[in-house]
């Protein structure tokens, strides 16, 4: 799945359209649109708003294969950049704490990339924000993406999350309105929807690593079988471990002792002979 | 999501952190012109980077990040308990990266760092400045590549080329080169000294299955045999020595191999050998059993002192078997054991 986190509708809207995703149940009061592969939430404008959004959505992506994404418009801090572009980031800097954010950058998705500056309020040239020319040689600046990608990496890997920004104006934001917005979006659309089916393949190719570790009601039968203190607890759960990293299947190591009635054991020392046997037949 | 994915797989080092204070370093200059292509990016410190949480260590490795740093503090360390010293008494290894271009399933790296990314310390400069406070009191054995394997990444850095002219210059200076690569290049570009000791870790093909992205055995074999004949100063080391079912059958039936590629007169000239299984300290084992489902780190290995390793009979008896097959061509007083450090 694709949490995908927007702040105002009209960024959403044409993707809501593209994506055709379908109303969904809100979010704690935050509207939502979803498919069988993209959630999207709007998360409202502002730093606070977005940490509160990333942190309620990425509760939710307990799946290895679930990915954050943020989305949004944003202004240039070099007037020669040119409004329409389409950016992927590599560095997020939050203005109020000074605190960076570095997704991984996979996959490579072949959009030009930039580092972002967020803060809480609207960037205006007229009166330069207290404290921007302290940041880091970032070019962008929008008031969402580092809180967000902040609070996300509470409960998400770097390797799990993406931002995506679209450049809207150098500052200069007076000019700027919904339908404006909109139709910058639109514009984007095929390579927003392009880049979304590449991070949803990444997402699919995520593994979780399988350390055939057994579940507690195995490991609680097998304990009572063979009567484990719990340092023998330890010694099974790896040996269980170890057999499945080798293809062997503990349960047929064990059916030969069953079915001799051997297991369940009379007492601890016979059960920790067992337990020696059994290490020494697969591992030596 | 209909559109067709844009994505393809990422070269390493495709984007590259680099921390502001070094950015105009000469070898962060030189590093930086050696990948045109890479995406550079400022940061503060390379912990900004390489410490993130949850980071996917595996992922990473196949196509690592490279961050760019200035290393502080202490530089030069004292060999750990599980380094072998080769009788060496002024024993000393150093770090001028975090993390390795290979990626072996069993590295202990993966369980003691908290990302797959690979960090280069561009100040080689006070790494000599401290390691001359070390010369003018003893003699130093230094490895520069224990936790690490610098020769794949020479034509990047140039660190051996470094160390090999500073060695000229320190001539109580000794230094051991471990690597898995098969660097011929590099043998034949630095005129041999008994100063630089180049290490070559063996395993055999059916462990170097594990050692992803290292040569073969055979590649590793043919450096060897270079190097000696170049005049180097080679060591084979068969450390660590992994246990696999078969295992005694595996590495009996290696060592015809090592005597067939190099020779009985090449063997000769092998300066020693080293023998030692595998063997971990107990909290990057809980760390690295998090990274892969491999039998080669699931195994049930026992504790002896906080140092994870195979039953002690099992591993006298792999190394034994070993050391008995080493034994037809090298004395034992070229044979390093771990168990006899
Ligand atoms: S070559 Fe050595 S340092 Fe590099 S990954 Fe392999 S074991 Fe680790």
């Amino acid at each position: 799945m694709i949490y995908l986190q927007l702040a105002m509708s009209c960024e959403a809207a044409p993707l809501i359209r593209a994506l055709s995703l379908s109303a969904a149940q809100p979010l704690h009061g935050l509207k939502r649109w979803a498919s069988q592969d993209v959630t999207l939430t709007l998360s409202g404008t502002g730093p606070y708003a977005a940490c509160a959004c990333a942190a309620l959505t990425c509760a939710e992506a307990e799946s290895a294969h679930d990915l954050f994404v943020t989305f949004g418009t944003c202004a240039s801090l070099l007037p020669d950049l040119s409004p329409g572009t389409l950016y992927r980031i590599h560095a997020l800097y939050d203005l109020a704490s000074g605190r960076p954010y570095y997704p991984d950058m996979f996959p490579d998705i072949g959009l030009p990339e930039a580092g972002i500056i967020t803060g809480a309020r609207v960037l205006d040239t007229a009166s330069p924000l207290h404290g921007l020319a302290d940041c880091p040689p970032h070019t962008l600046y929008d008031m969402e993406s580092a809180a967000a990608h902040l609070a996300a990496s509470r409960f998400l890997g770097p390797h799990r999350q993406a931002a995506l920004r679209l450049v809207s104006d150098a500052g200069e934001s007076s000019h700027i309105t919904q339908e404006s917005i909109g139709h910058m979006v639109e514009k984007q659309l095929p390579a927003l929807t392009a880049v979304l089916a590449s991070f949803a393949s990444y997402a699919a190719s995520l593994e979780d690593v399988d350390d055939f570790t057994p579940s507690d009601e195995e490991v609680s039968h097998l304990c009572s079988l063979l009567r484990c203190s719990e340092s023998m607890r330890l010694q099974l759960v790896q040996l269980i471990r170890y057999a499945g990293s080798c293809g062997i299947s503990f349960q047929t190591l064990l059916a030969p002792y069953i079915a001799s009635g051997t297991l369940p054991v009379r007492d601890r020392k016979e059960g920790k002979r067992i337990l020696e046997e059994l290490t020494r037949l697969i591992s030596t | 999501m209909k559109s067709s994915p844009v994505s393809s797989p990422l070269n390493p080092y495709h984007h590259i952190y680099v921390e502001e204070d070094i950015r105009e370093h000469p070898q962060t200059l030189r590093i930086l012109s050696r990948l045109p292509k890479g995406q550079v990016i400022p940061i503060q410190h390379y912990k900004d980077v390489f410490c993130r949480t949850r980071q996917d260590i595996a992922l990473q490795h196949r196509a690592q990040a490279l961050i760019l740093a200035r290393k502080t503090g202490t530089l030069i360390y004292p060999g750990a308990p599980v380094c072998q010293s080769f009788g060496n008494h002024h024993f000393y290894y150093t770090s001028l990266c975090m993390n390795c271009p290979y990626d072996c399933q069993y590295c202990y790296l993966r369980g003691m760092y908290p990302s797959g990314n690979l960090v280069l310390f561009v100040n080689l400069e006070d790494y000599f400045r401290e390691l001359e406070t070390r010369l003018a009191e003893h003699p130093v054995y230094l490895c520069l590549s224990y936790d690490t394997d610098l020769c794949p990444l020479e034509s990047l850095h140039g660190l051996i080329h470094a160390f090999h002219h500073f060695l000229a210059i320190h001539p109580t200076l000794t230094v051991e080169v471990r690597t898995k690569s098969a660097c011929i290049p590099l043998l034949r570009a630095l005129p041999p000294t008994e100063q630089m000791i180049f290490a070559f870790t063996l395993s055999p093909d059916e462990i170097t299955v594990f050692e992803r992205k290292t040569p073969s055995l055979g590649a590793r074999l043919q450096a060897a045999k270079e190097g000696i004949d170049l005049g180097h100063s080679i060591r084979l080391c068969f450390d660590p020595m992994l246990y696999v079912p078969g295992w005694r059958e595996v590495y009996t039936q290696f060592v015809p191999t090592l005597t067939d590629t190099l020779g009985a007169d090449h063997l000769k000239k092998v300066r020693d050998f080293s023998v030692g299984t595998f063997r971990i300290s107990q909290s990057y084992l809980r760390f690295l059993r998090h990274t892969t489902s491999s039998p080669i780190v699931q195994y049930p290995f026992v504790n002896l002192d906080g140092v994870y390793g195979y039953p002690p009979t099992l591993a006298r008896e792999m190394e034994d078997t070993l050391c008995d097959a080493l034994s037809a061509f090298a004395g034992p007083d070229k044979i390093f054991r771990w168990e006899d450090n």
